[in-house]
C-alpha cells in the first residue's frame, strides 16, 4: 500500500506538473489571441470532387458547393451526398479522400515546421487520409475513438452500428477508445474496430487481397471525381459556328 | 467619289454578314500610353446588348515583336467590361489590342470591327526615366507547392496550380504577390491570400508550362519560387492508366523465419500470392497461401480462394471462405467450401447458400495397449487385477471431418429495412476417423492382436477391464435456425437490430437415435411412435441421450416431447442518434443450452439489459460516454443460484484541437457480482465462516438431519479506475510526445477473505521526431504491481522499451532497433484446505495459508532486436528483423530457461 501510495504520488507530481505547463501556454494563447487579427490560415483545399460535396465554415449555416481550390478553414464542415466524392488536399500535401455519405469537420493550425497540427472529425462515412513526411501531426476523431497519425496511410469508418474501424495500409496509427482509454498501435494491413460506446478494441489483421481491394476503389473513386466533356456544336443559319463544352460526371455504379 | 460609295457599299454588306444586328456595338477609347512594368487595364461597354446575351467577351493583345496575339477574358461589372493586361516580361515600345465579344445569338462584336487582328489598337509604352533594370532582392519566403508537382504531368481537365506560404502574415503584402505562367501575368485570375495562391484555369493548352511567384514592388522584383510542369491530354493519360490496368493485377510475399521459443523450434517458410482483375462487369480474385507448417494433424494452414462478382447480382467465393450470416448463427468463422450471395428484385430479394468443410479430419493416433497388474493381499489371498488400458500418442486426438451447410433468405435491400430467415446444420461425419471404443470390434484387430490368446480370453470374459482414454472425441450434429431483421429510420439516426435463433446440439451420434434397447438399460419405456418419429428426422438432427437439451422429459415413467427453454437465444438492440447523442439500449438473452458449433465466440446463460449513452460537448472536443448494465445467468434454473453482475460506468476525455494542450482521459467503473447466497456452516467456528470451503443449509429433521450443501457464496465489488495524460512539446527541433497513463482494478470479496485481488499498473511513453533528421525514436516503461488472493500471491512487472528508426534514401530505406528490458518478480505463499481436525468430515474445512511455504522468483529478460525494410523499383519491398532475448531466471529450484532467438526475412512484389 505504501508503494501504490508512493508511486501515485510521484505520478500525480508529474501530471501536475503537466497541466501547470498547459495553462502556461494557454495563457500565453490568450495573450496571443489579444494582439491584431490575422487573416485565417486555410488548412486545405478542394483538390478534386464529384458532386454533391458541400462545405459549410463556421459560422453560416447555409452550405456552399464546393468547387475546385475551394479554400477550407479551421472547423469547417465538409459533407458528400449519395454520389458524392471529394479530395482534400492539406497544406502539408497529404491527402484526405470522403467517400459518399460522409461528414467531417477539419480543425487544427500550421505549426512552426510549416506542417499542420489538425484533427479531422468523422461525423459519419469514410475518410482515406494519406500523411505526407514527418511536418504534420494529424489525429482523426469519432465519436468513439481517436487515431494520432504519424506518416501512414489509413482509413476511418463509421460503420452502421456507430462502430469506428480504422485500416492501416501503411505506417502506424495508435488508436485510443474514448470510454476506456485503452491504446493500441496498428501497423501494415491491421485493423481495429472500437465498439459504439468506446470501451473495447478489436484487432484483426486484412489480406492483401483486402488492402488492394481498398486502395483500388479509392483509385476508381479519384479517377471518377474527373469530369468528362461533351462538346456541341451550335451552327446558325448564316453559318456560324460556336462550341459549348458541358462537363458532367458518370454516375458510379454501387459498390 | 464613285470608288468611295463602293467602298461605303461593301462595308455595309460586310457587316451585314457578321453581325446580324447593327446597333450592338463595341465602346471602347483607347489609352494613349501605358506605363511600362505594369498590368494594363482595359475597360470597354457593348452598347445594345445586355450582361445575359454575351457569351464571352475577350481582349486580345500583343506586346512589340511577338507574332502571336494572346487572350484574356474579360470580366463584366455592371455595363462595363475589363481586363487587365499583364505587364509585360520584355522590354517593348508598345502594346497591340482588339477587343472580341460573341454574342448569345450567334453574332459576333469587334473593335476595330474590319479585320481587327490586322488593325488593332496601338498603344505606346511609356518608358519613364524611372525605369530601369529591374532590381531582383533575395528574400527567403518559405512556401511548398502543392499542384503540380514539379516534373509531374498535369490532365487538361484536371488544372490546378496551388502554392502555400507560410512566411506572410499580413494581407497588405498580397498587394504585390504576383503570379506569371509563361511570363503571361495571371495575378488576375488567380486567387491570392498572405498565406494560399491558387489558379485554377479553364483551359490549358498541352505543353510545357512554367509558374513565377514573386513579389513586384515597383522596380524591385523578389522572387518566391518557380517550377515547370507539363499539360497532358486526358485521353493520353487514361491511356497510360489503360496500359496500367491490366487483366489481372496483385501481389506476392514469401517470408522465412527461423525461430526458438523456449527451446522449441518454430522455423517456417511461407508464400502467398494474391490476384485480381476485372473484365467488364465481372471482378475476379484469386489468392492463395502455402506454408511449410502444413501439416495433416492440424486444420489446413495452406489457404486458397477464389471469388467471382457480378456487379451486384451474384458474389461466389470458394475455397477457404470467411461467410457471415445471422451473428449468433455463423459470423467470420473459416469454411474451406463456397459461399454465394446472389440478389434479385433490385435487392430487394436475397438468397445466400454456405457449403464446405469447418473441420478436416485428423485421424486417431493411439499407443500400444497398456497392460497393468495391481496384486491385493487379503489376509494371505492374493488378488490379482489386471486392466488393458488404450493412451493416445502426443497429440493423437483426432479430429472428425466436420461439414456445415447454411443459408439465408433475405427481403429488403437493408436500406430502410430486412428481414432474413437463416438456416444452419452442422454435422460430423461418423466415418472420417476410427475411434476405439471396444477392443473386440473387427476393425480393431491389431490392437486386440497386441495382446495373448491368455490376456484376450481374460478380457474376453471381462470387457470392464479395458479402459480407453476418456478424450476420445465424438462426432456430434447441430442444427440452428433464426430470424434477423434490421431498420433503418430517419436517415439511419434510429437503428434497431433484432437476432434470433433456436439451436439443438448432439455431442455424441455414435450410437445413432434413441432405442428401445437403450431406453430399457436407462429403465423407462417409450412408445415405439416416438421412436419411429426419431428415426425418421434423424436424417436432419439425430436425437438421442446426448442431445445437450433433450427434448423429452418424463411423467410416471413415460416418456413425452417438449420444448426446452435454454436452446433460444435472442438480442435487441435499438439506437437512437439525436442532438449529438447516441444512445442505445441493448436487451439479450442467450440460453444455456443455445450452441451453434458454426459460431464458439458466444457467451452463454446470460440475459439482461445495457443502457449506454455518449455525446460530445464543447465543440467536439470532450467526450463523454456513460453506461449501465445488468446481466444475470442461470436462465434454466439448471444452477443452485443465480449470479447477478451489474456494470456502472462513466468516462470522459478531452481533445483539445491544440496540440499543446494536454490530451486527458479518466473513466470509473463500478461492478457488483451477487448471487444472494450468504455464507452459512453450522460447523465450523464463526471466525472461519469467511474461510469455509462449502457452505452448508442444516436442518435438523428428528431423528434425522438434512445438510444441504449451498452454492459459494459470491459478492464482489469492484472498482476500476483509468487516467491518463498526453502532450505534446517542441524541445531543440524535436517534437516529443509524452504519455502518462494509471489504471487501478481493486476487487473486495465480501464473502471470501482470500477473494480480493489489486491491480496497479503506470505506465510512460515518450515518443520523439527529430526535425532535422530523418530519425524517431521511442521509449516506453511499464511497472505493474498485482496482488491477488487478498495478498498471498504478489506479482512486480517493470518494463523498459527503447528503441528508433531511422530513414535513409528519401525514406526508402528504413532501418529500425529496439532494446527492452522486462523484470518480473513474484512472491506467493500457498493457500491449503485444512481439516480442521476432522479428516474424516469434509463439511468443516477451510482454507488457510501455508506457512513457510512463501516462494520468490525472479525472471529478467534481456531482448535486443534489429530490422531493416528497403523498398525499390516502387513495387518491390525486401525486410529482414532480427531479435534476440536473454532469459535469466532467479529462484529456488528454479529451471534454467533457454534463450528466444527468430530472424526473419520477407520479400514482397506487387504487380
Amino acid at each position: 500500500m505504501k508503494t501504490f501510495f508512493t508511486t501515485g504520488g510521484v505520478f500525480a507530481i508529474l501530471l501536475f506538473f503537466l497541466s501547470l505547463g498547459s495553462i502556461e501556454r494557454g495563457e500565453r494563447s490568450a495573450t496571443i489571441e489579444d494582439q491584431p487579427r490575422t487573416p485565417p490560415r486555410p488548412l486545405a483545399i478542394v483538390r478534386r470532387f464529384r458532386p454533391m460535396v458541400q462545405i459549410r465554415d463556421t459560422g453560416n449555416v447555409e452550405w456552399v458547393e464546393a468547387k475546385v481550390a475551394f479554400q477550407l478553414f479551421d472547423k469547417d464542415t465538409l459533407r458528400t451526398e449519395r454520389e458524392g466524392y471529394a479530395v482534400l488536399q492539406l497544406i502539408d500535401n497529404s491527402l484526405a479522400r470522403v467517400r459518399p455519405n460522409s461528414v467531417l469537420v477539419i480543425r487544427g493550425e500550421p505549426n512552426a515546421r510549416n506542417g499542420l497540427n489538425s484533427r479531422i472529425q468523422v461525423e459519419s462515412g469514410e475518410v482515406n487520409l494519406r500523411v505526407e513526411g514527418r511536418v504534420s501531426q494529424y489525429e482523426v476523431s469519432t465519436p468513439s475513438a481517436v487515431a494520432a497519425v504519424k506518416g501512414t496511410e489509413f482509413t476511418t469508418r463509421i460503420l452502421e452500428d456507430g462502430s469506428s474501424e480504422f485500416t492501416v495500409f501503411s505506417g502506424v496509427v495508435e488508436v485510443k477508445a474514448n470510454a476506456s482509454g485503452r491504446t493500441q498501435n496498428l501497423t501494415r494491413r491491421r485493423r481495429a474496430v472500437v465498439d459504439p460506446a468506446g470501451n473495447d478494441i478489436v484487432t484483426n489483421t486484412m489480406s492483401n487481397q483486402e488492402v488492394r481491394r481498398t486502395q483500388n476503389e479509392y483509385t476508381q473513386l479519384d479517377t471518377s471525381a474527373k469530369p468528362k466533356v461533351i462538346r456541341i456544336r451550335f451552327v446558325n443559319a448564316s453559318g456560324q459556328v460556336q462550341d459549348i463544352e458541358i462537363q458532367y460526371f458518370e454516375k458510379q455504379p454501387e459498390p | 467619289m464613285s470608288r468611295h460609295l463602293f467602298k461605303l457599299m461593301l462595308l455595309i454588306l460586310s457587316l451585314a454578314g457578321t453581325t446580324p444586328v447593327l446597333a450592338q456595338r463595341i465602346v471602347h477609347t483607347p489609352p494613349l500610353s501605358v506605363p511600362s512594368g505594369v498590368p494594363v487595364s482595359i475597360e470597354y461597354q457593348i452598347a445594345g446588348a445586355t450582361t445575359e446575351s454575351i457569351v464571352e467577351t475577350a481582349v486580345f493583345y500583343r506586346f512589340q515583336g511577338d507574332v502571336a496575339y494572346r487572350r484574356i477574358r474579360a470580366a463584366s461589372t455592371g455595363s462595363i467590361f475589363s481586363a487587365s493586361i499583364p505587364a509585360m516580361s520584355q522590354n517593348a515600345g508598345y502594346i497591340e489590342y482588339y477587343l472580341v465579344a460573341e454574342l448569345l445569338g450567334g453574332g459576333t462584336l469587334n473593335l476595330p470591327t474590319i479585320n481587327p487582328s490586322e488593325n488593332p489598337f496601338q498603344v505606346n509604352i511609356l518608358q519613364t526615366e524611372q525605369d530601369g533594370p529591374l532590381i531582383t532582392e533575395v528574400a527567403q519566403i518559405e512556401f511548398r507547392v502543392m499542384s503540380p508537382m514539379p516534373g509531374t504531368p498535369m490532365i487538361e481537365d484536371d488544372l490546378l496550380i496551388a502554392i502555400a506560404l507560410f512566411s506572410l502574415d499580413s494581407l497588405a503584402v498580397t498587394d504585390s504577390l504576383r503570379m506569371t505562367l509563361n511570363g503571361v501575368d495571371v495575378t488576375d485570375e488567380a486567387d491570392i491570400g498572405p498565406y494560399l495562391v491558387t489558379y485554377a484555369p479553364e483551359t490549358l493548352d498541352q505543353g510545357t508550362y512554367k509558374v513565377d511567384l514573386f513579389f513586384r514592388n515597383g522596380r524591385v522584383i523578389t522572387p518566391i519560387t518557380n517550377w515547370t510542369f507539363t499539360v497532358v491530354s486526358a485521353q493520353s493519360q487514361f491511356g497510360q492508366a489503360q496500359q496500367r490496368r491490366r487483366p489481372v493485377n496483385g501481389d506476392v510475399e514469401l517470408t522465412t523465419r527461423m525461430q526458438s521459443t523456449a527451446g522449441t523450434s518454430y522455423d517456417f517458410v511461407r508464400g502467398a500470392a494474391n490476384l485480381r482483375g476485372t473484365a467488364g462487369w465481372l471482378r475476379y480474385s484469386a489468392n492463395g497461401l502455402m506454408t511449410s507448417q502444413e501439416e495433416a494433424r492440424l486444420q489446413p494452414q495452406n489457404r486458397f480462394g477464389v471469388q467471382l462478382a457480378a456487379k451486384h447480382y451474384l458474389n461466389l467465393e470458394a475455397g477457404h471462405v470467411h461467410p457471415n450470416m445471422n451473428p449468433l448463427l455463423l459470423a467470420g468463422r473459416r469454411v474451406y467450401g463456397v459461399n454465394a450471395n446472389m440478389t434479385a428484385l433490385y435487392r430487394l430479394l436475397n438468397v445466400q447458400v454456405v457449403y464446405g468443410e469447418l473441420n478436416r479430419k485428423v485421424p486417431t493416433l493411439y499407443r500400444d495397449i497398456a497392460i497393468k497388474i495391481d496384486s491385493t493381499d487379503f489376509g494371505g489371498t492374493v488378488v490379482t487385477d489386471t486392466t488393458y488400458s488404450l493412451f493416445f500418442q502426443p497429440g493423437g486426438t483426432g479430429t472428425y471431418s466436420r461439414t456445415l451447410l447454411a443459408s439465408r433468405l433475405s427481403f429488403g435491400s437493408g436500406r430502410f429495412a430486412q428481414f432474413g430467415i437463416n438456416a444452419l446444420k452442422v454435422k460430423d461425419d461418423i466415418r472420417s476417423i476410427a475411434v476405439v471404443d471396444s477392443l473386440f470390434d473387427v476393425d480393431n484387430a491389431p490392437f486386440l492382436n497386441q495382446l495373448s490368446a491368455q490376456q484376450r480370453a481374460s478380457l474376453l470374459a471381462n470387457p470392464l477391464a479395458y479402459q480407453v482414454d476418456l478424450s476420445n472425441p465424438t462426432p456430434q450434429d447441430n442444427i440452428v435456425a433464426g430470424v434477423d431483421f434490421k431498420a433503418n429510420l430517419f436517415g439511419g439516426r434510429v437503428q434497431l437490430a433484432s437476432d434470433g435463433a433456436v439451436s439443438a446440439l448432439n455431442t455424441n451420434i455414435a450410437p445413432g437415435p434413441l432405442s428401445q434397447k437403450y431406453a430399457d438399460d436407462l429403465g423407462f419405456e417409450i412408445d415405439s411412435d416416438i421412436l419411429n418419429r426419431l428415426e425418421s428426422i434423424s436424417w436432419l438432427f439425430v436425437i438421442n441421450e446426448n442431445v445437450s437439451a433433450l427434448p423429452i422429459r418424463f411423467r410416471n415413467d413415460q416418456a413425452e416431447f417438449f420444448v426446452p427453454k435454454g436452446i433460444f437465444a435472442y438480442q435487441n438492440r435499438l439506437s437512437l442518434n439525436f442532438f449529438k447523442h447516441s444512445l442505445s439500449v441493448q436487451q439479450r438473452w442467450i440460453g444455456p443450452d443455445y450452441i451453434s458449433l458454426a459460431n464458439n465466440g458466444i457467451r452463454r446463460d446470460v440475459a439482461g439489459y445495457t443502457i449506454a449513452d455518449r455525446f460530445r460537448l464543447f465543440k467536439n472536443t470532450v467526450y463523454v460516454n456513460v453506461q449501465a448494465e445488468k446481466l444475470w445467468d442461470n436462465l434454466a434454473q439448471q444452477l443452485s443460484a443465480r449470479t447477478y453482475t451489474t456494470n456502472y460506468g462513466v468516462s470522459t476525455s478531452w481533445y483539445p484541437v491544440n496540440f499543446k494542450l494536454p490530451r486527458v482521459t479518466f473513466s470509473v467503473r463500478r461492478q457488483f457480482r451477487d448471487n444472494n447466497i450468504n455464507p452459512r456452516n453450522g460447523l465450523i467456528a464463526p471466525g472461519l465462516l469467511d474461510v469455509a470451503v462449502r457452505h452448508l443449509d442444516i436442518q435438523s429433521l428428528s431423528p434425522d438431519t438434512l445438510v444441504t450443501t449451498l452454492a459459494t457464496p459470491r459478492l464482489n465489488k469492484t472498482w476500476q479506475v483509468n487516467t491518463g495524460l498526453s502532450r505534446q512539446f517542441d524541445v531543440f527541433d524535436m517534437v516529443h510526445d509524452v504519455t502518462l497513463n494509471m489504471s487501478t482494478i481493486s476487487t473486495k470479496d465480501e464473502h471470501f477473505r482470500y477473494g480480493d485481488f489489486n491491480t496497479r499498473t503506470y505506465s510512460m511513453g515518450v515518443q520523439t521526431d527529430v526535425i532535422r533528421l530523418p530519425l524517431s525514436t521511442n521509449l516506453n516503461m511499464g511497472y505493474t504491481q498485482a496482488d491477488a488472493q487478498s495478498g498471498f500471491n504478489e506479482l512486480n512487472l517493470l518494463a523498459v522499451v527503447f528503441g528508433g528508426s531511422y530513414f535513409l534514401f528519401e525514406d526508402a530505406l528504413m532501418l529500425t532497433a529496439e532494446a527492452s528490458v522486462i523484470r518480473s518478480a513474484s512472491i506467493t505463499t500457498q493457500i491449503d484446505v485444512q481439516d480442521n481436525g476432522t479428516p474424516s468430515n469434509a463439511f468443516d474445512d477451510f482454507y488457510a495459508p501455508v506457512l513457510d511455504s512463501e516462494e520468490e522468483s525472479q525472471t529478467i529478460n534481456y531482448i535486443g532486436s534489429f530490422g531493416a525494410e528497403y523498398r525499390f523499383l516502387e513495387r518491390h519491398v525486401i525486410s529482414a528483423t532480427a531479435s534476440y532475448t536473454s532469459v535469466q531466471t532467479r529462484a529456488v529450484n528454479a529451471v534454467s530457461l533457454p534463450n528466444d532467438y527468430y530472424l526473419q526475412v520477407r520479400y514482397q512484389f506487387q504487380f
